[in-house]
């Protein structure tokens, strides 16, 4: 039945139909391969990798247009006292940028993007005509700062509003709790959060850590859909941690800022340094900066006088080479200089005594800081070995603090000298000194005549290994004594003495020298001394540059303030005070 | 027969596998965005604990505890006539 209606079908229109079948058959085979083809394509695509395009590379093209590396930011270092009080410290901030591209597609100049601007403005606290004005200005661009180092909540409500093309990044910002106070040795951080002062510039490589980085997908608008891991987890930047006693620290400078004050001074440096162990306990200076606040930095308030500034040191030298006078053997403590009639001409130069002391012993020479009789003795004296002695006291040479910009003083170098500049060396001119080469002198003698290294940092390295005698201990103690009366009533630095203890020290005043050499009424005054007298813990340093009012002599005006300082320390050290009632 | 058993059993284990590989890579999933949390939350400790430490340093300036002690509770240095040492 169903072949005969076959063939009768195909008896009917044969022709055609043998025709027809054979096309039908054609288009049928094509239609079938088409498909074939794309399945091909696409298994060639899939699976082979090499090849003009093949998947690898494909998925390279995709990536390349959505995973980006993102920066983990790595915080700095906090600077710290040898408490471990925060000197210097970093706290993330929120940076809010802008793709202007996405944000302005007309280029500001619809009122919908007006609008979308003014919102964004009031969000950030910016004046929304002038944010326009500069959107615009960057309309092709595709990175922005809108606000940098915003406070973290304050950066969160800017994203909420969720406005394209705005995003936020995280900086740090420095903060230094301890100000002024502590200003000059910590230093600041420019813009880029890097060391520009200070220990912030000396240690900036361990501070400054390193900043990790991690794979992110992003979509088309630079939101990130997708974590892919972490390339390389961030470094943090190390602590660094200082010798310096923020209480210590903050009383110099509350002593130093009166002493400025009351003496209308142009400016000064107190230094504290620990005898035994060579540390830098505080160092202050005037004129101050805050460094949490950029806009009020005065070029010139920056600087660490302490160990920048030189000058000479007067009369503060006359201890260390009255040392090297016993240490000679010609002299003892009560060998009887003649300084009468109280003036001495060496060369062309008259030395004067304010008073003609007459005949009078070592000490004595040192208690009323007689010229004439440090000239006499002077004058007995190997100027080349007392110049030695000098370096190893740490003067003419920087410190182990290896503070930028520290000067290293200069020491004189003659190859003949004349008897005026054998005389200037023992009594602080011809030379030239920091604060800090000062204190380092003063803590040897404190130390029984062992120079130990002064430095400003705790850290790994043995500074007592280091150290070098200058002196035998002997002659140290003599030289302690012999200061010691240098702050009894009748010594020229009475003003120095601190109830309940013994201390000892010396005056200095010194001319300033300009540009025409010495400055007719422009002085430094100075004291340094250590404390307390029977075992010695700190050696202090004061200048104080140029005072106006208030007198200019050491005595008068740097020794109080030495006073207040020792005071004040020897209370926080828990020195037993020399002179109070004791219960066994 | 025995193939058949083989054919089931080899099933089985696919399926078991496949919703081992779902349950797992949702588990993964799952922790990757606890991490995540944890990291947000532990840089959010920093925040906190920068601010904390700032905050702690800014109100214990000596200044400032010299001024409360002197003005607010009247306290002061004792002179050396107060002062006795007491010997061990």
């Amino acid at each position: 039945m169903k072949s005969k209606r076959k063939s009768v079908k195909r008896a009917s229109n044969s022709a055609e139909q043998r025709l027809y079948s054979g096309r039908f058959g054609f288009v049928v085979l094509v239609l079938l391969l088409l498909p074939l083809a794309l399945i091909g394509r696409l298994g060639v695509l899939q699976v082979v990798p090499e090849g003009d395009q093949g998947f690898e590379f494909l998925q390279d093209q995709g990536d390349a247009r959505s995973i980006r590396e993102v920066a983990i930011p790595a915080h700095r270092g906090m600077i710290t006292d040898r408490n471990g009080e925060p000197l210097a410290i970093s706290t993330p901030m929120t940076t809010v940028i802008a793709n202007p591209r996405l944000l302005l597609p007309n280029d500001g100049e619809s009122a919908e993007e007006v609008a979308l601007v003014e919102q964004l403005a009031v969000a950030l606290e910016l004046d929304p005509q002038e944010l326009l004005r500069r959107l615009k200005s960057v309309s092709n661009r595709q990175f922005f700062y809108l606000k940098r180092r915003m406070p973290p909540n304050e950066g969160e409500r800017v994203l909420a509003l969720n406005i394209r093309g705005v995003s936020a990044i995280t900086e740090y910002q420095r903060y230094y709790p301890a100000g002024e106070v502590a200003a000059h040795i910590v230093g600041f951080t420019g813009a880029d959060d890097r060391g520009q002062e200070g220990i912030e510039l000396l240690r900036d490589n361990e501070l400054t850590g390193t900043n990790g980085s991690r794979r992110v997908a992003r979509d088309l608008l630079g939101n990130v859909i997708r974590d892919l891991g972490v390339v390389s987890s961030p470094e943090m930047g190390q602590d660094i941690q200082l010798s310096i006693d923020m209480r210590l620290q903050y009383i110099a400078y509350r002593e130093l800022k009166a002493a400025v004050i009351r003496h209308q001074a142009e400016g000064g440096s107190i230094v504290v340094v620990d005898v035994a162990t060579g540390e830098v306990l505080a160092m202050a200076n005037q004129p101050s900066y805050n460094p949490n606040n950029r806009a009020s930095f005065i070029p010139g308030t920056t600087r660490n006088r302490a160990l920048t500034d030189i000058f000479e040191p007067g009369s503060t030298v006359k201890p260390l080479s009255i040392g090297y006078a016993l240490e000679t053997g010609m002299f003892t403590p009560d060998s009887m200089i003649d300084t009468s009639p109280g003036w001495i001409r060496v060369g062309s130069k008259t030395l004067l005594d304010p008073v003609n002391y007459g005949e009078i012993s070592l000490t004595r020479i040192i208690t009323k800081s007689s010229q004439v009789g440090t000239t006499k003795v002077a004058l007995q004296l190997d100027p080349n070995e007392l110049r030695d002695r000098l370096y190893q006291y740490g003067l003419g040479q920087r410190t182990a603090t290896e503070f930028p910009g520290e000067s290293a003083g200069t020491l004189p170098s003659q190859m003949v000298w004349s008897d005026i500049g054998r005389a200037n060396v023992a009594f602080g001119y011809g030379l030239s000194v920091t604060a800090t080469q000062l204190a380092s002198a003063y803590a040897t003698i404190g130390n029984g005549g062992v120079h130990v290294p002064v430095h400003l940092e705790q850290n790994d390295v043995d500074y007592r290994s280091m150290s070098n005698r200058v002196l035998s201990p002997e002659i140290s103690q003599q030289i302690v004594e012999m200061m010691a009366t240098v702050t009894t009533p009748e010594g020229s630095g009475r003003n120095a003495r601190v109830p309940g203890y013994n201390v000892a020290g010396k005056t200095g005043t010194a001319h300033k020298v300009g540009a025409e050499g010495y400055m007719g009424a422009s002085y430094r005054s100075l004291f340094a001394g250590v404390a307390p007298v029977e075992q010695p813990r700190l050696a202090v340093v004061v200048v104080i540059d140029e005072p106006t009012a208030g007198g200019h002599f050491g005595g008068e005006v740097a020794a109080p303030a030495f006073g207040k300082v020792v005071a004040d320390a020897m209370r926080l050290l828990n020195v037993a005070p020399s002179t109070s009632t004791s219960i066994d | 027969m025995k193939s058949y058993i083989l054919v089931f059993g080899l099933l089985i284990a696919i399926i078991l596998s496949s919703v081992k590989v779902v349950a797992g890579s949702y588990s993964s999933r799952q922790m990757f965005s606890q991490l995540h949390e944890l990291e947000q939350h532990y840089r959010a400790l920093i925040v906190e604990r920068g601010r904390l430490l700032i905050e702690r340093s800014s109100l214990t300036t000596p200044a400032k505890i010299e001024a409360k002690a002197r003005d607010e509770l009247q306290m002061r240095v004792p002179t050396v006539d107060e002062v006795r040492v007491i010997n061990p």
